[in-house]
């Protein structure tokens, strides 16, 4: 089947805003107005209107912007949109939030390596034959070291292991009905124990996302200095073309914002924006964002 | 493809057309196909499969045979088949060509033998070409696998393959040079991997969790090969893009094509460890519970958010297509992201001729391009 359509007036764009989650009431203008007041005043949420990151670079004075990209290709679409606009590509300057996490360090930090999944993967399948805590004849906990590493990304991204938001997670396992309430709190527990065997078994950096949170609880420490440090020119931060936003990551914006005066901007896409943009005041909350359950 | 085919031969700008999918892992082979038949040269944003390139069967048939203590001829010559060639060799006799190295293999015992073996054997039937003793010599001379030697070794073999073995390639290419160019772009990535090779294995020897063998060092090239997310890489600008619709976010491209809007493909749940229950909870955030932060994995979100970059990419018209059966005949049913679109459906004749020899551009693709006329006037 082949279907057409064509871009006659700005109709279709329009529509897609009304396929929001089904749980979910759709956004509206006073919402929004609403959503602003609740959020730091320097915070600036966009969800679509990717022009206005265009439309800054063209009002820029000669301090730069930074741009955390997740998405790799992201940036080069950026940079063909600036040259397509006859705009100068120096304003913007890239990375990812590791690569800022990483800068953001206390000096004689910021050198040290990271382990990756293949690291961590070859760790967890010497914790099982070990059987160092983990329990793999639970029903729950896979006997995979990949399904285990995946648990474990699945809870670092929605807590962090942040103290209160586990403490959270844990009380919000334990009111769902049985059994799946001893599922969710076996979860949690595994995710949390591989961690800590991680990071006990290594004396590298756990993960990428490690360097995140380290940089978080630095900016805060240091008041922000550290990234007027690391970054002199940059008169606004922004994260661009998301489509989820794991708590190492808020939590990062959280302390830059609460750190600095500099303006963060957050750039949703329209399928998942409206949502996570109601989300977002609930998900800044948290009291010392950047910490960890475990000793450092 | 046969409508990107169509749209050039109406004038449209190669630039000016991409080709949407959600996920190029099943699409990439059909695609490649198709665009061959239609005489297009693809780009696929996507990261390359090292494992199924040259340089990369290179390293690992030399592993595999260092690794081994009695090898097969077929194993024995398989780095000859990848064009391997002595550090120091010239390009007049170097990489020996597959035909030679084929009659040469035939004239081997079909047995397994320990190098030496293989070294005398080389020297003394007269059937052997020449070259075969260089390269027994040097597989004798090859180091213990020691994660520095390894380095070397494996270093050596992959830029004497870039000095002499990429040529080949590009001598047996089509004038696209697209062989050729994935070609280089692998030999660039097995260094890189070569490199982080030794410190992996250098860790894994240190933690006692492999043992010091060329089959080790085999293992670990896999690993890293398959498992690194590497970067995504991308070629050729006078070729159509073909691209994931997570990366197509902020671009504008008059013509885009998006391909598979099928229900179950895309959009499409993806399976998570975590009972729907808490998702759902998480999902909420009633409370202290909105502290949490919910992953969007969890519910189609993020394929509205691609849907919606592609439709927003098109800067002309969009182009959305389907299949109706799968390859086992079973029925498929269109995407629920289709039903929030106003589409026009290309009749099925209409869908015939853009099919046949004529290649007849549909009424209503036509209409795009009278739109984009209509509008600079």
């Amino acid at each position: 089947m082949i279907n057409v359509t064509i871009r006659e007036e700005r109709s279709a764009d329009d529509e897609i805003l009304h396929l929001t989650l089904p749980t979910l009431a759709d956004s509206d203008q006073s919402m929004e107005r609403t959503l602003q007041t609740q959020l730091p005043r320097n915070l600036m949420l966009h969800v679509g209107h990717e022009e206005t990151l265009l439309e800054r670079v063209r009002h820029s004075t000669n301090r730069t912007e930074l741009v955390l990209a997740p998405v790799e290709l992201h940036r080069r679409n950026i940079q063909r949109r600036l040259r397509e606009a006859q705009l100068p590509k120096d304003r913007l300057h890239f990375a990812d939030p590791p690569e800022v996490g990483r800068q953001l360090l206390p000096d004689g930090q910021q050198s040290r390596d990271a382990i990756d999944r293949i690291d961590r993967l070859s760790m967890i399948q010497s914790l099982l034959e070990e059987n160092n805590g983990l329990d793999a004849s639970e029903p729950t906990i896979p006997s995979a070291p990949q399904e285990i590493e995946q648990i474990r990304t699945v809870v670092e991204s929605v807590t962090g292991f942040h103290p209160e938001r586990l403490e959270t997670f844990h009380g919000t396992s334990e009111k769902l009905p049985s059994p799946i309430d001893a599922d969710s709190t076996e979860i949690l527990e595994a995710a949390v124990t591989v961690e800590r065997a991680l990071r006990h078994d290594t004396e590298k950096v756990v993960s990428d996302v490690e360097f995140v949170r380290r940089a978080t609880q630095n900016l805060l420490r240091t008041s922000g200095t550290c990234l007027e440090a690391a970054f002199p020119d940059v008169e606004r931060i922004s994260l661009v073309g998301v489509s989820s936003l794991p708590a190492a990551h808020v939590d990062l914006l959280h302390a830059i914002l609460e750190a600095t005066q500099v303006p963060v901007h957050i750039h949703f896409r329209r399928g998942t924006g409206s949502y996570l943009s109601r989300r977002l005041p609930e998900l800044l909350d948290v009291t010392e964002p950047g910490t960890v359950v475990f000793e450092s | 493809m046969a409508t990107v085919a169509s749209l050039r031969d109406h004038g449209v700008p190669t630039r000016d057309i991409a080709v949407v999918v959600r996920d190029l892992d099943n699409y990439e082979e059909p695609l490649y196909r198709a665009s061959v038949h239609y005489g297009l040269t693809p780009v696929f944003w996507v990261q390359l499969r090292v494992t199924q390139t040259r340089p990369f069967a290179l390293i690992e048939s030399v592993c595999d045979v260092l690794a081994s203590d009695n090898p097969s001829r077929e194993v024995l010559c398989r780095p000859l088949e990848h064009r391997w060639a002595p550090p120091s060799a010239t390009s007049s006799e170097w990489p020996i060509d597959p035909k030679t190295v084929q009659v040469s293999m035939q004239a081997l015992p079909n047995e397994s033998r320990t190098l030496s073996e293989w070294h005398d054997e080389f020297e003394g039937n007269p059937e052997i070409d020449e070259r075969f003793v260089t390269y027994a010599e040097w597989l004798g001379d090859c180091p213990d696998p020691a994660p520095e030697a390894v380095t070397n070794v494996l270093t050596d073999v992959v830029e004497t393959y870039e000095e002499l073995g990429l040529p080949v390639t590009k001598e047996n290419d089509s004038p696209s040079l697209i062989a050729t160019e994935r070609d280089a772009r692998a030999t660039v990535r097995v260094k890189t991997l070569v490199q982080q090779l030794r410190h992996k294995y250098a860790d894994r020897l240190d933690e006692g969790t492999l043992d010091r063998s060329w089959s080790s060092v085999a293992e670990l090239s896999q690993l890293i090969a398959t498992q690194r997310p590497g970067r995504r890489e991308h070629s050729n600008a006078r070729a159509i893009d073909i691209l994931e619709a997570n990366d197509i976010w902020l671009l504008n491209v008059p013509y885009v094509l998006a391909v598979g809007l099928i229900d179950g493909e895309w959009p499409q749940q993806t399976e998570s460890a975590v009972p729907p229950e808490l998702q759902e909870a998480i999902l909420r955030g009633d409370g202290r519970i909105g502290t949490l932060a919910p992953r969007t994995a969890w519910t189609t979100g993020r394929d509205r958010d691609q849907f919606d970059d592609t439709l927003r990419a098109a800067g002309n018209g969009l182009i959305v297509t389907r299949h109706t059966e799968s390859t086992s005949g079973e029925e498929r049913r269109p995407s629920p992201l289709l039903d929030h679109l106003n589409t026009d459906l290309v009749p099925p004749d209409e869908r015939r001729q853009l099919m046949s020899e004529e290649r007849e551009l549909p009424n209503g693709v036509r209409a795009m391009l009278n739109h984009e006329v209509t509008d600079s006037e």
